[in-house]
């Protein structure tokens, strides 16, 4: 459950990096089409079969923001109660809530911007928050050693019980 | 040792506590998920009477047996009568006649190839003429479309088995198959017709084609207080990333003499709305079909069509020999006049505001009597729609398929409030019927009166509609981005004591977004 726990919190801070990535690379791309010569509308927008190179990146970073990383944070969430049940180390359900929280924020400030583009500013920064603390979460886990209570147990047993 | 004893049984129940409070709190999380996820599920076959939730607009009715068709419309004292009833006179012979043979082959649009649909072998299908009061008859064969067509006639408030919509009016012309619509044309204007059988992807691979009603009497309809020169259709639709009017790109030549007057039909056929603007002035003389009452020449503005309406414009070629240009969207525009086209004109900062445009005039029933009022207000919110979780369309806070079922009865006066917070804007379009736009935010219209049957409706507006139901029959009321449709932005307008036979999913696998 451990490595499960560590792959799930390095995994969404990688997905946070694969948003920046295909947001930005689709941005670029949208510029580099207009600059082409390109235009677009909301009508070439919303049609399925628009596309200029690189708009892929565009839809990928909707598709995941929307579906993918809640869906893992919210794995990471039930695993982070498993974790901290059968392993016992300190936080490790706790940074899994707090990721989930920061995951929530973050889905919310993007959908917010559609609306409220100042939004978007947050949006940004928050994803650094959302890299960090998946990132420590998962590094937390790796280093923290989980004898605490293994190593009180035979402590107990090897002293003599007084009276 | 007697400490001892006591604390392992501590211990033994203290792991059971550890054992059920994590296993309870993941059971807590996944539950209400698996719930959600389950709920959302449609079943391979449903009928659109028995989906969603009955909303009565505060009039009368409530009966379960009226919602769900069991019963006939009230006072009549029979059972619920079948839509597939509500056709034009069988009777009477047609006096336009239209032959349509649909395909799904590869197209070729600005150089670019690409799959997409047919009809007679042409995209944009061939546009239908008729004049007021003639009946139109149009037989349709389904010569290769895989999964199935319907017509559907985009504004023309047909009997309502004439629809078109796949699972709910009728059952998709299978691979192979005929059908035949049948309509007389009481309005004048500029319509549409396309599929409305997995119509996100069949409108967006070309299967739609234009229509036009032209007033008794013969020649081009005028434009307001003039005749026109030449009248003709401006259908925007984009092929994957080529934009086009008419099938074809770029600019579109009207060769009309100097100072005569061109009357240009433009046809919103994509998802989203469209910017219309013009290097001389010009004349929104009908919106969705319905004439403008007394509208003046518009200058440094410009109009929005939104997806699936129409605006008929009047554009009087310049003095000068030159010819106006008409931009449509981005990257096409109608040139009216012989000579050298104006140069391209960026988009007038300025919108043309339809709701103080033209003159007043009264309108065929009192808003004040309605007796139906209705909500619909557009979000977003996480959950599942068709098993698959994300961030959905919400109407009035529910998911497809928990969406209203708005119940009206002949003679209702109905208002209905369309307010958006989705964060994207959303056309709106209403089968059937014509609205009028009573107010926008809270400013009431004093133009001429806007009825629509394609709304616009941004992120953050709110408008007031009136109609009269007239048109018995059950009705979709749906965002015309079909994509978003497609995701279950869609409600039903329905008439108490109708039924329908057909059911979207089943064996023909009707599938009308």
């Amino acid at each position: 459950m451990r490595i499960v726990y560590r792959v799930l919190g390095y995994l969404i801070a990688a997905l946070v990096a694969v948003q920046a990535a295909a947001v930005a690379y689709g941005f670029f791309s949208l510029g580099k089409y207009i600059e082409g010569g390109g235009s677009i509308d909301q009508a070439a927008m919303n049609n399925p079969n628009f596309t200029f190179p690189g708009v892929e990146g565009l839809a990928v970073h909707g598709m995941f923001g929307t579906m993918v990383v809640p869906g893992v944070a919210l794995l990471f969430l039930i695993v982070g109660i498993i974790t901290q049940v059968t392993t016992k180390i300190r936080g490790a359900l706790l940074w899994s809530v707090i990721t989930l929280v920061v995951t929530v924020v973050q889905v919310a400030l993007g959908l917010g911007a559609h609306s409220v583009p100042q939004l978007g500013m947050l949006h940004g920064i928050v994803a650094l928050g959302l890299f960090a603390v998946a990132f420590m979460a998962a590094h937390r886990i790796g280093r923290a050693s989980a004898p605490t209570t293994v190593e009180a147990a035979p402590a107990r047993s090897a002293e003599p019980v007084a009276g | 040792m007697e400490p001892d004893q006591p604390a392992p049984a501590r211990r033994r129940g203290g792991r059971r506590l550890r054992l059920i409070i994590p296993i309870a709190s993941v059971l807590l999380v996944i539950t209400p998920l698996g719930v959600f996820w389950y709920r959302s599920l449609t079943g391979s076959a449903y009928s659109a009477v028995s989906m969603g939730d009955a909303d009565w607009g505060g009039g009368p009715g409530g009966s379960m047996a009226g919602m769900a068709g069991m019963d006939g419309p009230p006072g009549t004292g029979s059972p619920a009568v079948p839509i597939t009833t509500l056709v034009a006179d069988p009777k009477r012979p047609a006096d336009v006649r239209v032959d349509l043979v649909a395909r799904q082959q590869t197209i070729t649009v600005g150089g670019q190839t690409l799959d997409g649909y047919t009809l007679n072998g042409r995209t944009p299908g061939p546009t239908i003429t008729a004049t007021q009061g003639q009946l139109v008859e149009v037989r349709v064969h389904n010569a290769s479309v895989a999964r199935g067509l319907t017509l559907h006639w985009h504004g023309v408030d047909v009997p309502n088995a004439e629809d078109g919509v796949a699972g709910v009016t009728q059952d998709d012309i299978g691979f192979g198959q005929d059908f035949t619509y049948r309509f007389v044309a009481d309005q004048v204007g500029t319509f549409w017709y396309h599929s409305h059988q997995v119509s996100d992807a069949q409108v967006a691979g070309g299967l739609l084609g234009a229509l036009v009603v032209r007033p008794r009497g013969g020649g081009p309809g005028g434009s307001g207080d003039r005749p026109v020169a030449a009248d003709v259709v401006a259908l925007a639709h984009g092929y994957g990333a080529v934009r086009t009017l008419d099938g074809r790109p770029g600019d579109q030549r009207v060769p009309v003499a100097p100072g005569a007057t061109a009357r240009v039909r433009v046809i919103n056929t994509d998802n989203g709305p469209m910017a219309v603007w013009s290097s001389s002035p010009y004349t929104v003389v009908a919106v969705d079909g319905t004439d403008v009452h007394r509208p003046t020449a518009v200058t440094e503005r410009y109009a929005t069509v939104t997806a699936g309406g129409r605006l008929d414009l009047a554009v009087t070629a310049p003095a000068d020999g030159s010819a106006a240009r008409v931009q449509i969207g981005t990257d096409t525009a109608v040139l009216v006049g012989r000579g050298a086209p104006a140069v391209p004109v960026r988009q007038p900062s300025a919108e043309l505001d339809l709701l103080s445009y033209g003159a007043p005039a009264a309108l065929p029933f009192d808003p004040a009597r309605a007796t139906r009022h209705f909500t619909y207000s557009i979000g977003r919110r996480p959950g599942f729609v068709h098993g698959r979780p994300g961030i959905w369309w919400s109407i009035n806070g529910r998911l497809y398929p928990r969406v209203p079922m708005f119940m009206v009865r002949t003679g209702d006066v109905v208002i209905m409030d369309v307010s958006n917070h989705s964060g994207q804007v959303h056309p709106m379009h209403l089968h059937g019927h014509h609205a009028v736009v009573l107010s926008r935010n809270g400013v009431a219209a004093t133009g001429s009166p806007w009825w629509v049957d394609s709304l616009n409706v941004r992120d953050g507006e709110s408008y007031v509609i009136a109609f009269r139901a007239d048109n018995p029959g059950i009705w979709m009321d749906h965002c015309h981005n079909l994509t978003h449709a497609s995701q279950g932005m869609v409600a039903h307008l329905a008439y108490e004591g109708y039924s329908t036979p057909f059911t979207i999913g089943g064996p023909h696998g009707n599938d009308p977004e």
